[in-house]
This record gives structure tokens, C-alpha cells and sequence, in this order.
């Protein structure tokens, strides 16, 4: 039986997506999280989600990356509720974002990304990493366009906080 | 934000790359989506297989009529061979037990003593008798020790270890309604079957001996350490020594899946282990152990 015989059927066309799909969703997830059981925990996660959706999702593969971007930023979330990080970081004083001049090691920099508190690896992830406008990554956090603008700063200082010190050492 | 803060964070962007995971983990993740969005393909009786009508506790005399697998933990045995296999359950005879819905042979999951007081930790063979009385006067004068046969809901049994201390079960049952012989051997049929039994006895001659006088196994003995139970079902084997784990006397059970690297990859995320998988005569091979380190048998043929 041919996919066309059953159109309406997200699972079929989610199947018939799958091989050209899954190296585009995996990638996406192992160079950001860059651990494999995680991505492939992620990755099962984004494809299981979307076989349960209803019939009307857009199944492109840009489509199922945004839905492994919001799975990713989930587990950040769990792993900063585990660390019990979310409070600290969040009540941290606001603190000037001075101007940062500087040409990043990328190898350090994604080194010291990987240490950043989980919501703040979320919104430089989706800032930078992704290239999300602030308006964008604030949906996908589901926060504010002002306090992701807030959580932005909070997150940089951060890395630049950890970078500089890389540096030092 | 204004730009010029971001930019030296820019040059983190990262296109997105494709990346082709663990293809065992992809062969996986298909089936479970497979799974979720057609539920019913797995048990379901093929066009080939009528799950339901099979015979489940051996047609013939020496034929395995039962297999109680004997786990520490019974909870975490369903769920283990749940995952792996595509096994469901239904409530055994008391709280240590659960029946295995559907696969041939019949097997229950049992975590308490065995009927001797001992404990074993995997498999104990059930074996279908025309005569229990005669079966039970032969497993004394071998060497064996068995208790008196009593009568069951399902067979009148007698419950036994071998000449070397190998626990088994005798069932004297109604015969099923016979399954046409093709006279090939019998492997299974769906996943979650055996697929092949492997017994490990360190005395080979003493096994033959006492085999062939209790249930009536005639042997092809085609390599040094090892023989070939000819006509039973499903197909086993007796090796002095196993291919690995413990060489301790007791059975090793195979079970058929449909797509073993799917399945291999199943056994390592329940916590178990898979070795790599080999091709063997007879179809893909791998040998694993579970979460609770019985070791086990994976083919697809």
C-alpha cells in the first residue's frame, strides 16, 4: 500500500519522511546538546510526539527540527529544575551588559556553553546557535520578548563570565 | 539587545548538519513508530499465522510443553521482556508468577522457589510425556530424582531435577489438535517465540542417556561437545559449554524477533546487554544477557 492511499495519516507521511528526516533532526540535536543518548532520547521524543499529533502538522523537516528545538529546551528546563540551578540564576542581580569585544575560540566557546546554567545554554542556543530573533526564541521559551531580553543578558554574562576565566586558565 | 553586543556570540551559529545516528537506533525508533501509529501489527495474527489457534504446549512426546523463566524480580522481568520482546501478560497462578500472552511455547515468568525449594536463575524445560508413570520410573533408575505425578488444572506433571542436577517438569496432557508436520525444524514462528533452546550439561553422554530414557530424544551429534535433539519442538540443542556466561548446568533460551538490530538496541536501552550481532547458517545471531543478567539468545531468520 502506497503513502498517497492514506494522505490523511500523519504516521504514513511521518514514515515516508522518516529516512530523509532523521539525520536532519539527530544533527540538529547532537551538535548542540553533544551528548548521544540524550540526542537519541530527543530525537525519539520529537518523532514519537509528532506520530501522536493529529492529522493537520505540517511535516516538512524544518517543521520537525523547530519540534526537536522545543524538546531540547524541555530538557534543559528538567536539567535545571534537577540542578536546582533556576532559582540562584534566576534571582541573580541584573548587572550591566557592557560591550564585549572579542574574536571567540569557537572549540573554547562551545566548551564553556556546555557549562552555562541550562536556561541560559536554552536562550544563547537559540539566539546564536540557531539564529532565532529574540522575538522567536522568546516563543520558544515561552517567555516574555523583555524577560527573554533579560534572560539574553543574564545568559552572557555568564558565558563571558566563564569564558574569560578559560582564558585564565 | 543592541547588535553590537551579539556579535561575537554570532560566531557560534550552527547550521543544521545532517548526522546519521546508531543505525540500530534508527531501526528502532521506525518500529516504535510503526508501532504508535498502526498498534495492532505486532501480535496480531498474520496471513501466514494464526496466533490464537497454535498449539502452545508441544504436539509430540519429548516436545517442550512448558518453560517457567525464573527471574529475581518479576516486575522488572515483565518489563524488560516486555520492552525487548513485544511480550504481554496476564496474571499467574499467585503474585510470584505472570503468564506470557501468546508465544509458543507456553511460558510463565516466575520469581519464587522452585517446587524442590531451590532457586534457579533463568529457564526450567517442561516436557510433554504420553506416559507420565513410565517418565517418572525412568528419570529414578537414570539417576534422576523427581517427585510422585499429581494432577493440575492443565496436565497431570511431576516435577524433577536430572542426573546432573538440572531442574525440568514432565506433563502428561491431552493431545492438541496436531500441527501439520512439515518436516522442518521448528524455530518459532512470530516475535516473542523461542527460536532454539540450548541446554548446558557438563556430562554430554549422561544428558543423552538420561534424555533418551525419560522423554524418548534420539541425538545428532555433529561437532565434539555438543548434540542435536532431532525431531522436537521447538529445536534444541546440548552443549557442554556455552558460547559465553556462566557454564553453570540450566538452559539458555533464543527467542525470534523480526528485526534484531531494532531488538539489540531494545536490550541495551532496558539496561541489558547485546553483543555484536554475527551472521550464523541459519539467519543474524546475537547473544545478550538481561537487566538481571540471564543470559539470552536473539535470532532473526
Amino acid at each position: 500500500m502506497g503513502v498517497e492511499a492514506m494522505p490523511d495519516r500523519t504516521g504514513a507521511r511521518l514514515l515516508a519522511l522518516y529516512d530523509r528526516a532523521l539525520p536532519m533532526v539527530y544533527g540538529y540535536l547532537i551538535a548542540r546538546c553533544g551528548d548521544q543518548t540524550v540526542a537519541e532520547d530527543l530525537t525519539s521524543e520529537t518523532f514519537l510526539a509528532v506520530a501522536g499529533s493529529s492529522g493537520d502538522a505540517p511535516l516538512t523537516v524544518n517543521w520537525l527540527i523547530g519540534v526537536a528545538r522545543h524538546k531540547l529546551v524541555d530538557h534543559w528546563r528538567r536539567q535545571a529544575r534537577q540542578e536546582r540551578l533556576l532559582q540562584a540564576v534566576e534571582g541573580s542581580s541584573f548587572e550591566i551588559d557592557d560591550p564585549w569585544e572579542v574574536e571567540l575560540d569557537r572549540w573554547r566557546a562551545r566548551e564553556v556553553l556546555a557549562r552555562v546554567a541550562p536556561q541560559h545554554r536554552s536562550a544563547l542556543t537559540l539566539r546564536y546557535l540557531d539564529g532565532l530573533g529574540v522575538p522567536e526564541a522568546a516563543a520558544v521559551l515561552d517567555r516574555t520578548v523583555a524577560a527573554t531580553e533579560a534572560l539574553l543578558v543574564r545568559a552572557r554574562r555568564e558565558f563571558r563570565h566563564l569564558y574569560e576565566e578559560s582564558n585564565d586558565a | 539587545m543592541p547588535d553590537r553586543h551579539d556579535e561575537p556570540l554570532d560566531a557560534l551559529r550552527t547550521p543544521v548538519t545532517p548526522l546519521a545516528p546508531d543505525p540500530g537506533f534508527a531501526s528502532a525508533l521506525r518500529h516504535r513508530l510503526m508501532q504508535a501509529t498502526n498498534p495492532p501489527t505486532r501480535k496480531e495474527p498474520s496471513v501466514s499465522t494464526n496466533v490464537s489457534n497454535r498449539p502452545r504446549n508441544g504436539v509430540h512426546h519429548g516436545d517442550v510443553s512448558y518453560i517457567t523463566l525464573s527471574v529475581p524480580d518479576l516486575a522488572r522481568g515483565q518489563a524488560f521482556y516486555g520492552h525487548v520482546l513485544g511480550w504481554r501478560f496476564s496474571p499467574g497462578s499467585g503474585r510470584h508468577g505472570a503468564q506470557v500472552d501468546d508465544v509458543v511455547p507456553m511460558i510463565g515468568m516466575w520469581e519464587g522457589d522452585q517446587p524442590d525449594g531451590g532457586t534457579v536463575g533463568g529457564a526450567v524445560l517442561g516436557f510433554r510425556v504420553d506416559d507420565i508413570n513410565a517418565a517418572v520410573a525412568a528419570v529414578r533408575a537414570h539417576g534422576g530424582v523427581v517427585n510422585d505425578p499429581h494432577r493440575e488444572p492443565y496436565a497431570i506433571a511431576a516435577e524433577g531435577r536430572d542426573n546432573q542436577g538440572i531442574p525440568f517438569y514432565l506433563h502428561e496432557m491431552p493431545s492438541p489438535e496436531s500441527r501439520p508436520d512439515t518436516g522442518h525444524p521448528w524455530n518459532g514462528e512470530i516475535e516473542g517465540d523461542i527460536s532454539y533452546l540450548t541446554m548446558v550439561a557438563p556430562d554430554l553422554g549422561a544428558a543423552q542417556t538420561f534424555y533418551g530414557a525419560v522423554v524418548g530424544w534420539t541425538f545428532n551429534t555433529g561437532r565434539a561437545g555438543g548434540a542435536q535433539v532431532n525431531g522436537v519442538a521447538p529445536q534444541i540443542g546440548i552443549t557442554t559449554r556455552p558460547e559465553a556466561g556462566p557454564a553453570t548446568p540450566g538452559v539458555i533460551m533464543c527467542y525470534r524477533v523480526d528485526d534484531l538490530a531494532a531488538a539489540a538496541h531494545r536490550v541495551r536501552d532496558a539496561g541489558g546487554r547485546a553483543n555484536e550481532i554475527t551472521r550464523r547458517p541459519y539467519g543474524l545471531e546475537s547473544l545478550c544477557a538481561d537487566d538481571q543478567d540471564i543470559p539470552f539468545y536473539l535470532h532473526q531468520f
